[in-house]
């Protein structure tokens, strides 16, 4: 015998047809996947799906029934000590990936790739909890199409079927099926919170504020063009001197580091504001701390956060998926007159024995100044008249009394440096002052008219507190280089610190970001911003009651209807019979006549024995049946065109209903 | 337990449907009337994983993951749709059953037309009582004729019974179905039997049997070719001459005249006589030997031919059911 391979037979065929087009979407659908994943967790799942299709085309053999068992013991064991948990998008997205690829080994039928099928859509699913951005939702447009493709095929295989034919059918399928789901996605009833356990996803790498500050964390962000959040406001904005985004407040000084220290207290204190209420609506990029952004001084929060004494805005969890929210602020106010001295007495604490240079500076300045604002100006004075540098490089500080190696060895820093040297001089001189870090500035798109804050505008500035007036912001940076306030963090750098961004270099770039930026934040607001919230608005719009169930099923009843029913007429009209040609229109008609007298043509009668049949049964309409019948015959399988007679003809012919 | 629950279910299906439709008539229009759909295990499957999905989304608040729920909702119902469109519209009419033996597959020959502008994929119709389906296409405003297979166990009328046509394309979330109740029979000859005797033997001498005009003894004339007359009693010649097929006539009486008589197997039971009967038909037919059929209240006079074969044939199969004079014909 010779080597020649059986032809497969038709079962065969299907059998591989299946198998092939189910790899194919579960490849598309965890390969965005695959990249947040273990190595060796793609690695197996790659070699696995290699095996399966050597064993289709090349008849290697598979894992047995122990074998397979054993295989997902494995996987089990390996997600479980790779993930330490089987709960959670990515060890639930990595169990069901190997489970898939195993389930592959032993498929046969369309049960099994059914199944297979299911699991590519909870990959695809599984995909956006890691990522929603614009480019995975484009990779996702096609990817989708050909899971259905694959889904069409696994139901119905047949390998005469062409790519473009199942491609099509699908697209028919789909094309109705996009409006009703944009729809659904609008309208359903959507509620706030999650149903069970939140297993959030960890975002590795994500630059931002960090919840202590030591010189050089900032300086670090200034090199980030990442967005931190988007303002828009709903009135006119602040002139950009006053944008100062409050984050947190730090307390704390170990001599190094700056931080928040205890939880902060609940206390309400006394607050007056003047001038107008600033409406703005925040969405707030990942940042991992359990804080929200807002103007100084924000007095209307979210529901779901706590404003603390020190006016940060508390929320439960880090912040990990986009956020957005509404706050008001007032940019003219006065905050914590009434505060009480133990809790003064917390924004006074230095760690003892350390920077001795300072300390006398500050004791200098207690001694010689009549009040406390006048030592606050003396320092301010000292930052803006002697020589110190604005700079993203400053140089290591190191050793135990590092505000005295700045003050009078360096010189050069970033903010962080000035604000704390500024509230370290503060509390030495005896004047309650606090760090309090966050973004200064923002940019309008002019596209969307959103403000669009970068990392790198994040800023350190201080607060000092002064008897009958409370806390007041000052800004030790802007006095050392006022540019940094009016004009961003660019106009107060040195130029070869700045020349570097490729945005300054070619202005087309910026535009094309611009561009960019509003559609990113177009899609972050109306798509995946779009909740309960911007739900409510909409049925408001509309016309419903948001919280009215029985209307809301009525209207959804109501549009399914409506929706469906058009698409089943579009069925039906698809699906009619093709017209009939003018000649067997007329000719219909005059049958109809003639059944009328109870002479109906049969099924299998043709027109000659019709004739016939029918000029016997009514000798007195011969002449005009076979008139008619003739006109017929010739327009039919002769070469005439002439319809108009045998038109006039069945129109004139109006038999009479009992024989003359 | 679920399996009995099952059939169950169908056969009040069934019943149901029977009660609302009644017997249908030569040609059908799928109607909507008609046509049902339900989910399928599939479909089922597929409606929980949406949940799931929706469940999902909802506790992560994931708009993608949203949309893709809706979308794989929409597309659910869609389908659904389209399902119950690939039949709807669809006429049928019964074509051609040939005759089988028994225990073998008879097939009904049902002409699917598609009058609309889209072709229908995957289209299944199967008896009843066959687990055997058959599936095609039928492209736009074209038809196809779909043979319909249906086990014959016993020789006589073999009805239809009950035809199902079903679908699942696209995507087999859904089945729709109709059912054809079509007055529609094949003739089923007795299954030959495997052991049969000899032929019996030609019959000399003109008092026995009938006086024969068509043996092949002396040649008589000339007459018209009929469909069934074997191709070496044909005149060649003759018919070349006359432009159309004419067929030898002899008379006298045949030396290769057999009787295949019912009375010729004694002592064996009646359904195995026929069988045996039916075995020497088709013995003699190939042979090419004249011979007649003689049952009990029947008989067929000697002649040869596919025509008087399957005359003979469609007496043994319907021989104790139906009047004689219906036989005859």
């Amino acid at each position: 015998m010779s080597a020649v391979p059986a032809p497969l037979d038709y079962g065969q065929q299907m059998e591989r047809q299946r198998l092939g087009w189910s790899l194919l979407a579960l490849g598309v659908m965890s390969a965005p996947q695959a990249l947040h994943l273990a190595p060796w967790i793609t690695i197996t799942a790659v070699l696995l799906a290699l095996w399966r299709i050597a064993s289709a085309w090349r008849g290697w053999r598979l894992p047995g029934r122990y074998g397979r068992y054993t295989l997902a013991l494995l996987a089990f064991a390996g997600v479980l000590v790779t993930f330490r948990t089987l709960n959670g998008p990515e060890a639930a997205g990595a169990l069901l990936m190997l489970l898939a690829m195993l389930k592959l080994m032993e498929a046969k039928g369309l049960r099994d790739y059914f199944l297979l099928m299911l699991i590519a859509f909870f990959l695809c699913i599984d995909n956006f909890l890691y990522d929603q951005t614009i480019p995975l939702a484009l990779y996702m447009v096609p990817a989708v199409w050909l899971t259905c493709v694959a889904l069409l095929n696994v139901a119905h295989p047949d390998p005469e079927r062409s790519l473009r034919e199942s491609t099509r059918s699908t697209a028919r399928l789909l094309l109705p099926a996009l409006p009703v789901a944009v729809v659904l996605f609008m309208l359903f009833p959507r509620i706030s919170g999650p149903l069970w356990g939140f297993a959030s996803i960890k975002h590795a790498g994500v630059t931002g504020l960090s919840p202590t500050m030591s010189p050089g964390d900032l300086a670090q962000l200034a090199q980030s063009d990442d967005v931190a959040f988007r303002v828009k406001f709903d009135g006119a904005a602040p002139p950009p001197s006053q944008l100062y985004w409050r984050a947190l407040v730090l307390h704390d000084y170990d001599g190094r580091t700056w931080s928040r220290g205890n939880l902060p207290w609940q206390q309400k204190l006394l607050t007056s504001t003047e001038g107008t209420e600033l409406h703005y609506a925040v969405t707030l990029e990942p940042s991992n701390l359990p804080v929200l952004y807002a103007l100084d001084l924000p007095v209307k929060i979210p529901d779901d956060a706590d404003l603390s004494a020190s006016y940060e805005i508390n929320v439960r969890l880090p912040v990990t998926e986009r956020k957005l929210y509404q706050v008001t602020s007032y940019t003219r106010y006065s905050y914590g007159t009434d505060m009480p001295g133990w809790m003064l007495r917390r924004d006074l604490a230095l760690p003892s024995e350390q920077n001795p240079k300072a300390r006398a500076l500050a004791d200098g300045w207690r001694h010689s100044a009549s009040t406390p604002i006048q030592v606050v100006k003396d320092a301010l004075d000292m930052f803006h008249d002697q020589k110190f540098f604005y700079t993203l490089q400053p140089g290591q500080l190191t050793g135990n009394d590092r505000v005295d190696q700045f003050l009078f060895d360096a010189r050069r820093g970033f903010c962080e440096h000035y604000a704390g040297a500024f509230v370290f001089l503060m509390r030495a001189a005896g004047i309650p002052a606090h760090v309090v870090i966050g973004y200064q500035g923002g940019v309008q798109n002019p596209l969307d008219g959103y403000y669009v804050v970068r990392q790198r505008e994040a800023h350190a500035w201080a607060e000092v507190w002064l008897t009958g007036r409370g806390w007041i912001r000052m800004d030790p940076t802007a006095a050392v280089d006022p540019a940094r306030v009016d004009e961003g963090v660019g106009g107060g750098l040195p130029a070869d610190e700045v020349a570097g961004s490729m945005f300054d270099i070619y202005p087309w770039l910026g535009d094309l970001r611009n561009g960019w930026d509003a559609l990113d934040n177009g899609w972050d607001q109306w798509v995946l911003a779009y909740g309960p919230e911007l739900q409510e608005r909409l049925y408001r719009k509309v016309g419903l009651d948001y919280g009215n169930w029985l209307q809301l099923a009525l209207v959804f009843v109501a549009l399914f209807t409506v929706v469906f029913g058009l698409y089943w007429l579009y069925l039906l009209w698809e699906r009619r019979p093709p017209p009939l040609l003018p000649v067997a229109r007329e000719y219909t008609r005059f049958c109809t006549r003639l059944a009328r007298l109870g002479l109906k043509r049969a099924q299998h009668e043709g027109p000659l024995d019709y004739a016939r049949r029918v000029s016997m049964a009514r000798p007195d309409l011969e002449q005009d049946i076979l008139a008619i019948t003739d006109c017929y015959i010739a327009l039919r399988y002769e070469d005439t065109d002439d319809v108009k007679r045998l038109r006039k003809l069945v129109r004139t012919f109006r038999p009479a209903r009992k024989l003359s | 337990m679920f399996t009995r629950a099952r059939a169950n279910l169908r056969r009040r299906i069934r019943d149901w449907a029977w009660k609302r439709q009644g017997p249908d008539g030569h040609r059908i229009v799928i109607v909507q009337r008609r046509l049902y759909i339900l989910p399928t295990a599939q479909g089922l499957l597929f409606g929980v994983t949406v949940f799931v999905m929706l469940l999902g989304s909802m506790n992560y608040a994931n708009s993608m993951g949203f949309i893709l729920t809706f979308l794989l909702a929409s597309l659910g119902v869609v389908a659904m749709n389209a399902i119950h469109a690939n039949l709807l519209g669809l006429e049928l009419t019964p074509g051609r059953a040939a005759p089988v033996f028994a225990g073998e597959t008879a097939h009904f020959h049902l002409a699917v037309r598609n009058p609309g502008k889209r072709a229908r994929v995957a289209v299944t119709l199967g008896a009843d009582d066959d687990d055997r389906t058959v599936t095609s296409d039928v492209p736009a405003t074209r038809q196809s004729i779909a043979p319909v297979p249906r086990v014959t166990t016993h020789r006589g009328w073999q009805e239809l019974g009950r035809l199902s046509l079903e679908t699942t394309y696209p995507l087999g979330l859904f089945r729709a179905w109709s059912y054809l109740y079509l007055d529609w029979r094949v003739l089923v000859y007795p299954a030959p039997a495997a052991h049969a005797p000899a032929l019996p033997p030609p019959l000399g001498g003109r008092g026995l049997g009938r006086p024969n005009d068509q043996g092949e003894d002396d040649f008589s004339g000339l007459r018209q070719y009929q469909r069934g007359d074997s191709p070496r009693r044909i005149a060649w010649k003759a018919s070349a001459r006359e432009q159309e097929l004419l067929t030898k006539r002899f008379t006298g009486i045949g030396e290769e005249t057999r009787w295949l008589d019912f009375a010729l197997l004694p002592g064996l039971p009646d359904e195995q006589r026929l069988a045996v009967l039916c075995r020497w038909v088709l013995l003699a037919h190939a042979a090419g030997v004249v011979y007649g059929l003689r049952l009990p209240g029947v008989s067929l006079a000697p002649s040869s031919g596919d025509e008087h074969r399957d005359r003979c044939l469609k007496a043994l199969a319907l021989y104790g059911f139906a009047p004689q004079g219906q036989v005859q014909t």
